[in-house]
């Protein structure tokens, strides 16, 4: 037998682990239009305990019925009580940013719950690794019996009830509209909450069924492979459960497929086995009809609960004077002198790292509070920039403070490719293809010799303009405050021109925009090529504060984490970024300094505790406060919300 | 399944002239708007009220109201004597309120025939479903040659004859219709009014809320006049 059949063959359960996973988000996005990117962490919540409960003693059909049956379907009607049907119809942004809370808070949970010990990974029902028999000459083994059968049982039933069951018609009735299918007499949370422990159910399938393919019971793992079912899911449009198939076998088979016949050696090759899912999500947004408008969600009852009004429409009432701003910058100067000649070295360190964060958030700030657009990958535009500043600086001895400028510049050219297919998109397509891209960056880009050393990293020197070194941490500080309220004036500036203007009028009406004679693509690409580099003068920041810069300091997971931080402070201020920034270092450093070890797991319980509960107050923290303020100051609100009436 | 049905009443045939829907002083928000103060009316069985007011009066407001889609700050609503203020809209619905809503008012990715499913899931008993949906083609045979159309597609006339064929075939004691004839040509226009008149002959309390007066006035047995959230004229109630 020739070696592509057995590849063929040899890639079929990886297809049907994805095509589980895909099947779960396309259940829930049918029925919630929340597009869950943390079913992996169910998935591997269910795995988890799965196989704790067999390392205990249990029989596997046991801990299966337990642990996958009851409790993986209880964890989606959970989550959905908590959680998702609170954000059906809301923002995509609200919708995304809460999932990601999850995806972050559930492997801390679980971590916190179960201990840190990995369980060994166990098979379901037949023994991994025995040969049943053999197809031509393909050994088939019981986990590719086991996975393949439970996925074609599945698939069949999911067909049934999507297509020819009541229970399907009121889940494709109450995406829609939930408020018109309650009209009608349909319980729309209920049958919302049945399509969510579906969902679960399938996640704890595909959990359970992998750990053996893998070997490990990882939430890492689970994740990426959660973002590469997006793929699948993409292909079949978010909506058609026998393409999501189609696609989630053909990519389990095409990658075993490039396993096999790739040249090995060389980086690039390494990593395509990896990049193909984020390469083929990439393209079927791009491509598929229905993923072209994925934020044209319209739910004919939306109008019942208005979104809570933008502070912008309070605070062009009080519009602050000049003079206050003077006042403001003064002030700010003061303190980023006071701070940058009082503190100790170890904590101008942490302190201009915070600074090179703030940078980073500024780009979120830019580009979801002013153009209303969301990126999962402004932590690889950060990396972009951070590489080159390193490289430039090692290979080509060019002076740092260069080196940061053309490491902006290539991550605006980097988000300039990345904001040309996404302009076409609409909220959560946006969001996807620049997941994609961090994907990309995490397995294809960063691990090149010429960015990321070969995934190992890169050493550089800080910077020296003149007689004036910065090898000390405490003038570097001053250097890096300066910078960031440069920066964040820039960010104000660009809010307030006429490309922020034309950028908010897109963000809130890309027809009404387009209907006054603003493009919308030029006034997209504008602001994300921005966003990108002032992302990339963050990571250059970033780099030369640390004197290195390695893949792992901007891989795709912190792009979520970041997004997260700035939203749920708030991304329609400046202040949310600055606070975000300083506010990540130290407190992750006050933990490290002052609290128990076992404090680092609940780190990120508590980050997507808060992501989760933004649901409740979308505007941010900050600027919810600020609202308070304002509205105990001068009544000021009833004005501004009339204004918005009108 | 409706816990109500117009045959049920007819057995008991006591209930005429009785308040079918008591609206008790409520008062309504949106966030931080508010948007109705104090309103308060009286609706028999088997007549009709016509509610009129310009944009913003809070017509659909006291719509949402009586059918659960928003939970009035203060007041009551009463329906059959039972209160049903802040109950929730499919619990309302079962027990016999059909609220065509302004706009749309159909699911527009599914196809006619399946939005005529999930109108009558719970209006119907199961096994006559397909009898009832012949008897919506009948009534509109436009809507049989779409059957397997997505509503999208469908003219705007089409839409509210789609989102009034629940109310035709198997009518609720009470009919909110809101705003069904907003934008359309007269002649549909025409058609809608026709379809509402059949359903009122069939025995169903309605509620209009209209924006063309003449038409409301000659539909309707009373009017009430909304302006600002507040009832400034109820003549004849």
């Amino acid at each position: 037998m020739s070696q592509l059949p057995i590849d063929v063959l040899s890639g079929l359960p990886f297809g049907c682990v994805y095509g589980l996973l895909a099947l779960g988000l396309v259940m829930g996005y049918r029925t919630s239009g929340v597009l869950n990117l943390a079913l992996g962490a169910q998935g591997f919540l269910v795995a988890l305990f799965f196989n704790a409960a067999i390392d205990d003693g249990w029989s596997s059909l046991v801990s299966f019925i337990v642990w996958v049956i009851i409790f993986g379907p209880f964890v989606g009607i959970a989550l959905d009580r908590l959680l998702f049907r609170h954000v059906r119809g809301a923002p995509v942004v609200v919708q995304l940013v809460s999932v990601l809370g999850l995806l972050i808070a559930i492997p801390s949970l679980a971590t916190v719950l179960a201990g840190s010990t990995s369980p060994s990974p166990h098979a379901l029902i037949l023994a991994p690794s025995t040969i049943y028999t053999h197809l031509g000459g393909y050994a088939i083994s019981g986990q590719a019996v086991v996975t393949v059968s439970i996925t074609i049982v599945v698939l069949g039933l999911l067909s049934y009830l999507m297509h020819f069951s009541r229970l399907g018609l009121y889940m494709r009735s109450v995406v829609e509209s939930p408020k018109l299918a309650e009209l009608s007499g349909i319980e729309a949370e209920r049958v919302g909450a049945l399509a969510w422990g579906l969902s679960s159910l399938l996640a704890g399938l595909a959990g359970v069924l992998i750990v053996p393919i893998l070997h490990q019971v990882s939430s890492f793992s689970l994740t990426t492979l959660v973002v590469a079912a997006t793929a699948a899911a993409a292909v079949g449009g978010l909506t058609s459960l026998p393409l999501t198939m189609a696609g989630a076998l053909m990519l389990g088979i095409t990658q075993q497929i490039i396993a096999g016949f790739a040249p090995t050696g060389a980086q690039w090759t390494q990593g395509l086995r990896p990049s193909l899912p984020f390469v083929i999500l990439g393209f079927a947004l791009i491509f598929h009809p229905r993923l072209t408008h994925l934020a044209g969600r319209s739910d004919p009852m939306a109008g019942i609960n208005p979104p809570v009004p933008s502070l912008d429409v309070i605070r062009r009432q009080v519009r602050k004077g000049r003079n206050s701003r003077w006042v403001v910058g003064l002030a700010a100067t003061i303190v980023i002198a006071v701070v940058a000649l009082n503190v100790t070295d170890a904590w101008a360190f942490y302190l201009s790292q915070g600074a090179s964060y703030a940078c980073i958030f500024l780009s979120i700030t830019l580009l979801n509070g002013t153009g209303g657009q969301i990126s999962l990958s402004q932590a690889s535009f950060a990396g972009v920039g951070g590489f080159v500043t390193a490289q430039m600086a090692i290979h080509f001895a060019l002076p740092v403070g260069a080196g940061v400028f053309l490491g902006a510049l290539a991550a605006g050219a980097a988000g300039f490719i990345v904001a040309i297919p996404s302009s076409r998109l609409e909220g959560l397509g946006t969001a996807l293809v620049t997941l994609a891209f961090a994907m990309l960056a995490d397995s294809l880009l960063f691990p090149l010799s010429w960015m990321g050393n070969g995934g190992t990293g890169v050493i550089l020197p800080r910077p020296q303009f003149g007689s004036i070194s910065f090898n000390s941490s405490r003038p570097l500080l001053l250097f890096v405050l300066v910078f960031l309220a440069g920066l964040s004036w820039f960010v104000v500036w660009i809010r307030e021109s006429k490309l922020g203007l034309e950028a908010l009028a897109v963000s809130s009406s890309r027809r009404g925009a387009n209907a006054i004679g603003l493009s919308n693509k030029r006034v997209s690409i504008s602001i994300f090529t921005i966003s990108a580099a002032i992302a990339g003068l963050g990571g250059g920041i970033f780099a030369i504060t640390d004197q290195s810069i390695s893949p792992s300091d901007f891989n795709s997971q912190y792009s979520l984490v970041f997004l997260v931080i700035v939203v749920v402070l708030g991304s329609r201020t400046v202040y949310g970024a600055l606070v975000g920034g300083f506010g990540y270092v130290i407190v992750k450093q006050l933990l490290s300094t002052f609290a128990p070890q076992s404090f680092g797991a609940l780190i990120p319980l508590v980050v997507g505790v808060l992501a989760i509960s933004w649901v409740l107050h979308p505007e941010g923290l900050i600027e919810r406060q600020h609202r308070y303020i304002t509205q105990l100051k001068s009544h000021l609100p009833k004005k501004g919300l009339v204004a918005a009436s009108k | 399944m409706i816990e109500n049905s117009l045959k049920d009443l007819e057995k008991k045939g006591s209930e005429k002239n009785q308040p079918l829907l008591v609206v008790d002083n409520i008062e309504a928000s949106y966030g931080p708007f508010r948007a109705l103060f104090g309103v308060s009316f009286t609706l028999n069985y088997g007549s009709s009220i016509a509610l009129l007011g310009p944009n913003g009066a809070g017509k659909s407001t006291v719509a949402r109201a009586i059918s659960g889609l928003i939970r009035p700050g203060n007041g009551h609503i009463y329906f059959r004597g039972d209160e049903i203020t802040g109950k929730d809209t499919w619990r309302i619905e079962r027990l016999g309120v059909a609220h065509v809503p302004e706009g749309r008012g159909v699911f527009a990715s599914l196809t006619v025939q399946e939005n005529l499913k999930v109108f009558l899931s719970h209006a119907v008993p199961k096994k006559l479903m397909h009898e009832k949906i012949d008897e919506v083609y009948s009534f509109f045979p436009r809507l049989k040659e779409r059957s397997l159309q997505r509503a999208e597609t469908l003219s705007g006339g089409e839409q509210r004859m789609l989102a009034l064929s629940r109310a035709l075939v198997a009518p609720p004691l009470l009919l909110i219709a809101d705003e069904l004839s907003l934008g359309l040509a007269p002649i549909l226009s025409q058609e809608v009014w026709s379809s509402m008149g059949e359903i009122r002959k069939k025995g169903t309390s309605i509620i209009v809320i209209e924006q063309n007066i003449d038409q409301a006035k000659a539909f309707a047995d009373n009017v009430v006049e909304l302006s600002r959230g507040k009832i400034v004229e109820s003549p004849s109630i």
